[in-house]
């Protein structure tokens, strides 16, 4: 699952080359977003905030 | 007054791959896997750089920015929370310091400083004239493509290696 997140990460790099700025912005954006809800026990534990 | 930007946002780039790759160096030197909170702390990084690089790019525009001030955020959060983890006296720290300090710690200066820096670039960018950057996609910048591909390509690798199709927590 984490090496997926460098795997998106990777496909942003490619489409930057390909020359597409939005797919490219809409994935990091996605990935971000995907990130912090995976994780999000230690996101919550961050805040102190227990469920 | 672009040129310079554009400078700042390469050395930005190659700040950041120095950092990943010096974490390289000392997970394969002193033999440390690196720990699930490690790698999210890598995948931030590597969120800044490929942020920054859209300024490269694609010209530089002030979403590109906000997108690595996240990212950094993103990183910022979990070294804080490894920190947390090993503050007190009796949980012992993860890994061998380096200048007196775990790489966790860095990881957190390095983000507050990846912040500071993009908040300096918005007030640059803010102050500029003429906003519509033409971008410059020359050796310089294909360099720090490279780098920054060839170091998310790498911890892609490794964290599959380590984690497999885990979220290695």
């Amino acid at each position: 699952m984490l090496a997926g997140l460098f795997l998106i990460y990777l496909i942003c790099l490619l489409l930057m080359i390909w020359d597409k700025p939005n797919l490219a912005f809409g994935l990091l954006l996605i990935n971000f977003i995907l990130s912090m809800f995976l994780f999000l026990p230690h996101t919550l534990d961050v805040l102190n905030i227990r469920l | 007054m672009a040129n310079f930007q554009r400078l700042l946002n390469l050395l930005f780039i190659f700040v950041l791959f120095l950092v990943l790759l010096g974490g390289y160096i000392y997970q394969y030197v002193k033999g440390v896997d690196p720990c699930p909170l490690c790698l999210l702390q890598r995948l931030g990084m590597v969120g800044v750089a490929a942020s920054i690089l859209m300024n490269c790019r694609f010209g530089i525009k002030p979403q590109y920015y906000g997108l690595a001030i996240l990212s950094a955020l993103f990183g910022r959060l979990f070294s804080l929370r490894q920190i947390a983890m090993h503050v007190c006296p009796e949980f012992p720290a993860f890994g061998q310091d380096v200048l007196g300090f775990e790489l966790y710690v860095w990881a957190y200066v390095v983000f507050s400083c990846s912040i500071f820096a993009c908040a300096i670039l918005l007030i640059l960018y803010g102050f500029t004239k003429h906003k519509d950057f033409p971008p410059v996609w020359g050796m310089a910048e294909k360099s720090a493509f490279w780098a920054i591909f060839l170091i998310a390509a790498g911890n892609l690798l490794t964290t599959f290696l380590e984690c497999g199709f885990t979220a290695c927590s």
